[in-house]
């Protein structure tokens, strides 16, 4: 890029990853409908990939294993197993680092690859994506598409729009292309537009992207004030960028190290919880995740925020609120004591489905003000104790006794990646 | 300016990724990133010697090579040397200029 040469850069998709992932592990099922599903008895029991087989049968990621099997009896239903998912995408990450070493994931089953250095090496970008596809294909049975383009978001929609629809699973979007390719497609097919803002932009008068891109960026700024009433800038800047196919952003392979700004964990319980008592449960158990966590990557938190959803998704209820505390801390039972109190003063009594904890403006846990009645120290301790324990023999080796208890999940929890089984 | 605008903004706000993936990718990089080796720690003679090529390219106006220390990639630096700036620990090799301490290895050509 120095030279103030074009980059080239890819984003690679895997299709239907985690069942790829099962089908290239189970032969057998090679020629069968097979879908990656969560527990229907614990609530989780959606849809989370479908082959392409099961994808003809009119199979779709979300829906409910019931409403799969009505569509296709003899579907195959496979138990998520999230941990070999994540050695498979390393695997696919340390492939496409044998072609640079710009690779940034996305998401577990989207990269992006930096080749503008690599020409030279490899060849032509069309020539690198083939040998990519092949090679990925051959050690791990997962099919990939790749977008190729000069910037992560048109690589991006490169890959959305059109490589996941054609036949090689290969599209260079160019700059040229733009405006004959993009343009004409519908506001909906822009990358980070969903329905609603569809609904917005389609209100407003923008109903291709072209129309988007074609508007001049200080008129845009004026009809997002008006339509929303508040300053929105920022977001119609951002808009304006996509539809342009503007993106200076660089493919970092480090950009996972920065320091997080805040820690969270959410869970969906397997039944409604009606009880304080219940909830509260589950609130230490969480509270105890997101310390843990803290802990280990050095910080405190000054912020502890609460969030819960109640039970009926056609009537939402629930709240998200947050509150600073007397002091940062990353000990269990402060953040617990913290996050009780923000919950009883939310929570109208409702049925809860979700519940949600986090730490946000983290500090260094090395530095902070020393108070007199502080019994952070004798805490820390006992939690460098008990976190090396976990560390060393699992989140189950060590816990605490409301943990048995029928509304305790960390048992489960300590089982799953994502709340789906490892 | 809002975050979103800038660098890579956009993309570490819009990304999904597990705890467990991304600590298995830092753990990963870690390794990666310490494939190359540590700069070697040189012993009083190596100086010496680097020293005396150091001065003897200056002084006689003989090309010599040095092997400099480089955080991907050891490089070269090959030709007379005509200057050495002991303030700023730097010599200068057809205009450019090289840091001393960077220097792991020299010969005279």
């Amino acid at each position: 890029m120095g030279r103030g040469e074009e980059r080239i850069i890819m984003l690679a998709d895997c299709q239907s990853f985690y069942a790829s992932v099962e089908k290239a592990g189970n032969p057998q099922y090679a020629n069968k409908p097979l879908v990656v599903a969560g527990d229907p008895e614990r609530r989780s029991g959606i849809i989370l990939a479908a082959c392409p087989i099961a994808k003809k049968y009119g199979v779709t990621t979300a829906e409910t294993v019931r409403e799969s099997l009505a569509k296709c009896p003899d579907l195959v239903i496979i138990k998520p197993r999230m941990q070999l998912y994540i050695d498979v995408s390393m695997q696919i990450t340390n492939i496409y680092r044998t072609y640079s070493d710009l690779v940034e994931p996305y998401s577990i089953d989207e990269q992006f690859i930096d080749i503008t250095g690599s020409r030279n090496l490899f060849g032509s970008p069309l020539d690198i994506a083939r040998a990519i596809q092949q090679q990925v294909r051959n050690d791990t049975g997962v099919y990939t598409r790749l977008g190729i383009s000069y910037s992560k978001v048109t690589a991006k929609m490169a890959c959305d729009l059109w490589a996941k629809k054609n036949e090689e699973g290969i599209f260079t979007l160019t700059k040229a292309l733009l405006p004959e390719m993009l343009w004409p497609l519908p506001i909906g097919k822009l990358f980070m537009v969903g329905s609603r803002m569809t609904a917005h932009f389609t209100a407003m008068g923008l109903a291709t992207i072209g129309e988007l891109a074609r508007t001049p960026l200080a008129a845009l700024k004026q009809m997002m004030r008006r339509k929303f009433g508040k300053n929105c800038d920022i977001d119609a800047e951002l808009y304006w960028r996509l539809a342009n196919g503007i993106d200076d952003s660089p493919v970092s392979p480090y950009t996972h190290e920065e320091a997080p700004k805040s820690v969270g964990h959410q869970m969906t319980l397997p039944r409604d919880y009606r009880k304080l008592e219940e909830l509260k449960v589950v609130l230490l158990e969480l509270t105890e995740l997101v310390c843990q966590r803290c802990r280990s990557l050095g910080f405190m938190g000054g912020v502890v925020s609460v969030g819960c959803q109640g039970a009926d998704f056609d009537r939402p209820t629930g709240f998200y609120r947050q509150m600073k505390m007397s002091e940062p801390t990353n000990v269990t039972n402060q953040v617990y004591a913290a996050a009780v109190k923000l919950f009883r003063q939310h929570w109208e009594g409702v049925p809860v489905r979700k519940v949600a904890i986090g730490l946000s403006q983290l500090a260094n846990e090395e530095e902070y003000q020393l108070s007199l009645f502080d019994q952070r120290d004798r805490f820390r301790e006992l939690e460098k104790t008990t976190d090396a324990l976990k560390l060393k023999y699992g989140n189950t080796a060590i816990m605490r006794a409301v943990s048995v208890t029928e509304a305790g999940q960390a048992k489960d929890r300590a089982g799953k990646i994502g709340g789906h089984y490892k | 300016m809002s975050k979103k605008l800038e660098n890579n903004g956009l993309w570490e706000s819009s990304r999904m990724m597990l705890p467990e993936h991304k600590e298995r990718i830092i753990a990963e990089n870690l390794e990666f990133k310490h494939k190359r080796p540590l700069k070697p720690v040189l012993d009083e003679q190596e100086w010496e010697e680097i020293m005396r090529v150091l001065m003897e390219s200056l002084g006689m106006r003989v090309a010599a090579q040095f092997t400099l220390y480089h955080e991907y990639e050891d490089c070269a630096a090959i030709g007379i040397v005509d200057k050495v700036d002991p303030y700023t620990r730097t010599f200068i090799i057809d205009g450019e200029r090289f840091k001393m301490e960077d220097i792991i290895g020299a010969n005279l050509e």
